[in-house]
């Protein structure tokens, strides 16, 4: 096998992507693909009203909106000096960490452990059970799972009962064991493969999984390589997006380094679960152990919910108004699959001048790429058979868990 | 009595029964309108037709003979039924944000049925009166967007941005517009979230618009 090419259509991923694998003289080159068409969001904004920008902001996808939409009203608020009380901020974060739960049992159960085992009929049947039971107390908070507006910048538009708040609280605890079970079922059967991760370097909110906060107009990056305030008008300095000519999305670097955001970025930056030495070193060292990350935190995010929601039962949440007409604003959250930015500059008419949306599958798209192109070569001096390769390619894109509506948002128009 | 298949389901009722009481007895539906039952069975609206030996006859007035072979469903009644509302409709003074019946409307749960867009979603939405966001000054698209939804963005409170897309009837654009005039809403903000989802605006509406707003 001196020279090949390889196109990898990928199934069980959000949206639609392709993996290209060149193999010419001995040199490998991987290409990540998004193959969705462009859909410029970022524009469709721009000239609207500030409140109207969170609902078309929340359409860019349909797995997770909520995330998009927080983002949205987040930036809005900081750009218009709005500031929210602590039941709102907290409520948002109960439903983002929801989300982030319903997203980890899909990918886990369906879309990832498919290459690890057969998947056994009751696993799936509890994990339809519990994403239902995650759903409906999304449904209480957000009104529903896809495209929600519970509220605008400024807070929630109708208060949540609390008697509804108590029922959600009484099923998650409910199906928190059976979380536990499907946990405990993943982390025996998934048996990452060794490789080694060729850029080590990660990035997630300093402050998950508390809420994120800004700390004086800031948000605070964590990374191995130190702390990063990053706010309106120094994120582009750190975050560089670049449009490769073989993909309908964008890349990004962080400070000039390839580097991986998502759960295993989470559980590294913050250290939020104790865990052993060699589970950390597998962690740090393999990009497939994303899965195992996300199964972990999983499992402490069930137990994490409840607790919050028990600390705001029956505190009715505030609406705050704005207090200057226009500004910039910029803000961070950790979505589903990372960290997810948005930034907005309001102009004094009350309309969004510009917009910029950076997305997980953005920043870590030139991660899947290095990573790849370290397995290829291994597999390749190992002498493995192409389908080998295509096997283990897949599973390592796959286990990164990308999501390409959201990563194709904006392109360029030259 | 007398012995007859509905969908090949073979049910025995009395020599005077009509055909719908038979297809209730075999325990299927047709859908209706106009029928009352011990009340009203004038067969005006033509909405309960169904094949009686192959002839198509309204169920609610049709007398049921002894071997009657009856089909509750098949392409052709659902053509049938959905051409009959739709002209039923199109007489009808469309006027969702303000009638009372809402969510009790006939109409509106027979047009999710049949699948005819020509309802809007204020058919659905639970806020009344004072609680109605157009009557409160903000431009919700309720009234001018296709029912179906079940109103979840009303009900949570927020607007309705108009998702769905348009109901196709001119005549609800036009109660619509004169609704939004009459509430004092700006032509720039209806028009500002009227192209969130309908970036091109029908050459019709925007005439309404134009026509309404210009007094």
């Amino acid at each position: 096998m001196t020279s090949y090419r390889l196109e990898l259509e990928l199934d069980r991923v959000a949206g639609e992507s392709k993996v290209n694998v060149y193999l010419v003289n001995g040199e490998v080159r991987v290409e990540y693909a998004s193959q969705l068409s462009e859909r410029l969001l970022e524009r469709l904004v721009v000239g609207r009203e500030y409140r109207y920008a969170p609902y078309i902001v929340a359409r860019i996808c349909g797995v997770c909106s909520h995330a998009h939409f927080w983002a949205s009203n987040l930036a809005i608020e900081n750009a218009l000096g709005i500031e929210v009380d602590e039941v709102t901020a907290e409520l948002r974060d109960i439903c983002n960490k929801l989300q982030i739960i319903e997203n980890h049992l899909v990918h886990l159960i369906f879309l990832a452990l498919p290459d690890y085992c057969e998947l056994e009929p009751e696993v799936i049947t509890k994990a339809i059970k519990v994403r239902e039971i995650v759903k409906n107390a999304l449904n209480t908070i957000c009104g529903r799972l896809s495209s929600p507006q519970p509220y605008t910048p400024g807070g929630f538009i109708k208060e949540i009962s609390r008697l509804h708040i108590e029922k959600t609280i009484k099923s998650i605890e409910e199906s928190t064991p059976i979380v536990d079970e499907i946990i405990e079922y993943v982390l025996s059967r998934v048996n990452p493969p060794s490789v080694n991760d060729p850029s080590p370097i990660y990035l997630a909110l300093s402050s998950f999984p508390e809420k994120s906060v800004p700390i004086n107009g800031s948000y605070v990056l964590v990374s191995n390589e130190g702390y990063f305030n990053i706010n309106e008008e120094n994120y582009l300095n750190y975050f560089n997006e670049v449009k490769p000519s073989y993909s309908n999305s964008k890349a990004c670097v962080f400070n000039g380094k390839i580097f991986f955001v998502g759960a295993r970025a989470r559980l590294l930056a913050n250290k939020y679960v104790e865990l052993d030495s060699e589970l950390l070193e597998i962690l740090r060292s393999n990009p497939y152990s994303n899965i195992v990350a996300k199964a972990i935190e999983t499992r402490y995010l069930m137990r994490d919910i409840t607790y919050r929601l028990r600390s705001i039962c029956g505190r009715a949440p505030r609406r705050n108004t704005p207090s200057k007409k226009n500004g910039k604003g910029l803000s961070v959250i950790e979505a589903p699959r990372g960290l997810l930015i948005h930034y907005y500059e309001v102009d004094e008419n009350g309309k969004i001048k510009s917009a910029n949306i950076i997305t997980p599958t953005v920043m870590f798209a030139k991660h899947v790429e290095a990573a790849a192109e370290t397995l290829v070569r291994r597999l390749n001096n190992e002498g493995n058979e192409t389908s080998t390769l295509t096997k283990y390619v897949e599973m390592l894109v796959r286990s990164y868990d990308p999501c390409i509506p959201c990563a194709v948002h904006v392109v360029k128009v030259s | 009595m007398v012995k007859v298949k509905v969908n090949n389901v073979e049910v025995e009722v009395p020599q005077e029964s009509y055909i719908i009481d038979a297809v209730e007895k075999a325990g299927f539906k047709v859908p209706l309108l106009c029928y009352l039952q011990g009340l009203f069975n004038e067969a005006t609206c033509r909405i309960c037709v169904v094949k009686a030996n192959g002839r198509v006859v309204p169920a609610c007035r049709y007398p049921v003979q002894e071997g009657m072979n009856i089909t509750t469903s098949d392409d052709e009644l659902e053509k049938m039924r959905k051409i009959n509302f739709e002209l039923l409709l199109a007489t009808h003074n469309i006027h969702c944000w303000d009638c009372y019946r809402k969510s009790t409307c006939t109409l509106s749960s027979l047009s999710k049925e049949l699948g005819v867009e020509g309802i809007p979603v204020c058919s659905e939405c639970p806020l009344y009166g004072d609680e109605c966001l157009v009557n409160q000054g903000i431009p919700c698209l309720g009234p001018l967007t296709v029912s179906g939804c079940d109103a979840e963005c009303t009900r949570q409170g927020a607007l309705c941005i108009g998702c769905r897309g348009f109901v196709s009837s001119r005549d609800v654009w036009r109660n619509a517009i004169k609704f939004y005039r009459e509430n004092g809403i700006r032509r720039e903000d209806l028009e500002s979230i009227i192209t969130i989802f309908w970036i091109v605006l029908p050459i019709k509406l925007r005439e309404i618009i134009d026509e309404v707003y210009k007094h």
